[in-house]
């Protein structure tokens, strides 16, 4: 079944720039999608669109043959409320713990957990930062808080995971052990897009391969 | 959620939120506090000017009575619309059980009772009636006391045509800045927190959450404010009134139109204008 159905999608933004020419794009349900391309190719931009930050300039995306032009702000919330997103910022509350960041996402997904506390503290020590769960975001590293990123997009267990350079300030380790991770995760039949230059994930080939350039995509291999 | 949302929100708007506190601390209950010191003013003035009129002392020589000739010549002024005399008889029954007057006869006292003359008229002449009266009483000298209450100059102000008018412009000035100021103050906070507010709907949490906890933050500790803001003002209003007697400028809750005016300044502050504020702001991503 087709996800996501991107036609003829350009994005261009004020006054000239243009991130996204006429992009056309499938997505099915259950899909591994990596999406790379060099820095400024358009990446950022069109998982943006996906997650619907940001309204295309031209063109129309549909979730499940809806067009996002017809959603509602309640529909549209709904959505993300399926989906797991690490951005590329990693878009935390800094003033707040690292439990509570978690805890945040936890509660607005709607997954009911018996045991909350410990179920949170159970994800903080599968990436070894159960010991900083009450620091501050602010007071970790940029990696922790990419780790931090993760577990709240995964936690939900959402089944649409999107992720926008997980791996960035990560160790090689960390890479293989999250890569690891997000194949677990698509054998359970969700759906992964990923956008990515990292060579560690992308050597492993583990999906359907999207290169873009310049906004437009110059390859797609499955 | 809610106790991490709100911890979150305050502490990183606390700057806007105490300019926010200690603004309405001062400001709000000080426009109330207007209105009543020009409700009390305008019911003192109204007062006096009731009482407003010239109210004569003639003491007749014993040879002649010029009372006659005293009410012709009132009379002869338009302005004048009614014109009532007691005779000294008149006066003497009326007093004639009080204390000073008790033990002495009729003709013991009488002849030292004047005629007590009231003269209704248009306030703005009366000062026009007494010059007249000062040339009356050179060209024929009688004994004439004027017995009038005075009007105390202080309320004169409230005589002004645009007095009504520019006490309405006034709370009218008085609730526009704090909406403004409000308006304002909610705009820089909303664009501080930006982050926070793109991050907390892309996890799937509604605007409408955001806003709540917005209102609640705004709306618990105003409230306590406004009643220690209020206090604080009575105070001050209590003290000012003992040296300044006619400087009332505090409520009188048993009556209604008092405790409307409370009320009605209570829901627009703490309700009404919050809730426009917020219902039109907070972006949506």
């Amino acid at each position: 079944m087709t996800l996501f159905r991107l036609e003829e999608i350009t994005k261009i933004y004020p006054p000239y720039y243009r991130a996204l020419h006429r992009v056309s794009l499938e997505i099915e349900s259950g899909e591994f999608v990596v999406i790379t391309g060099p820095t400024g190719a358009g990446k950022t931009t069109l998982l943006k669109l996906i997650y619907a930050l940001e309204p295309p300039t031209e063109g129309e995306i549909y979730y499940q043959n809806v067009p996002y032009s017809k959603l509602s702000y309640k529909d549209v919330i709904k959505l993300r409320k399926k989906m797991g997103i690490v951005f590329q910022d990693h878009k935390l509350f800094l003033e707040l713990s690292l439990y509570e960041n978690i805890q945040i996402a936890l509660a607005l997904s709607g997954k009911k957990v018996k045991k909350e506390k410990f179920y949170i503290y159970d994800w903080l020590e599968r990436f070894n930062l159960a010991h900083k769960a009450q620091k501050k975001v602010k007071e970790i590293s940029g990696g922790e808080q990419q780790k931090i990123g993760i577990i709240r997009a995964l936690i939900k267990e959402p089944g649409i995971l999107i992720l926008d350079e997980p791996t960035g300030n990560l160790d090689p380790y960390s890479i293989e052990e999250i890569l690891n991770l997000l194949l677990k995760i698509h054998n359970q039949g969700k759906t992964v897009i990923l956008s990515t230059h990292d060579p560690t994930i992308l050597s492993k080939k583990p999906g359907r391969s999207i290169m873009l350039n310049r906004g437009e995509i110059v390859k797609d291999v499955v | 959620m809610w106790f991490s949302l709100m911890k979150l929100e305050f502490k990183k708007g606390l700057f806007y939120y105490l300019i926010l506190y200690l603004f309405f601390f001062f400001w709000a209950p000080f426009t109330l506090f207007n209105l009543y010191f020009y409700k009390n003013f305008s019911k003192l003035s109204n007062e006096f000017s009731a009482k407003r009129g010239l109210t004569l002392a003639y003491y007749p020589e014993t040879k002649t009575n010029k009372i006659s000739e005293l009410e012709e010549f009132f009379k002869k002024f338009k302005y004048v619309k009614k014109i009532s005399i007691s005779s000294p008889i008149e006066v003497y029954r009326q007093v004639k059980d009080t204390p000073p007057f008790k033990g002495f006869t009729e003709s013991e006292v009488l002849k030292y009772f004047p005629y007590v003359i009231k003269i209704e008229l248009d306030l703005e002449r009366l000062e026009d009636l007494k010059k007249e009266l000062i040339n009356f009483k050179k060209f024929s000298p009688i004994n004439l006391e004027i017995l009038s209450e005075p009007y105390p100059t202080l309320l004169g102000f409230t005589q002004w045509k645009y007095f009504n008018f520019s006490l309405f412009l006034l709370l009218l000035f008085g609730h526009l800045f704090y909406f403004l100021f409000f308006y304002f103050l909610n705009i820089n906070l909303s664009n501080y927190t930006k982050d926070q507010i793109e991050i907390f709907q892309l996890l799937g949490g509604h605007i409408l959450s955001l806003k709540l906890i917005r209102l609640l933050l705004i709306l618990l500790p105003l409230i306590i404010i406004f009643s220690l803001s209020f206090v604080l003002y009575y105070l001050i209003a209590l003290k000012l009134n003992f040296y300044f007697p006619l400087f009332k400028i505090y409520p009188n809750m048993d009556e209604p139109i008092d405790l409307l005016y409370f009320v009605l300044d209570f829901a627009f502050l703490l309700f009404l204008y919050p809730f426009i504020v917020l219902f039109y702001s907070l972006k949506k991503v």
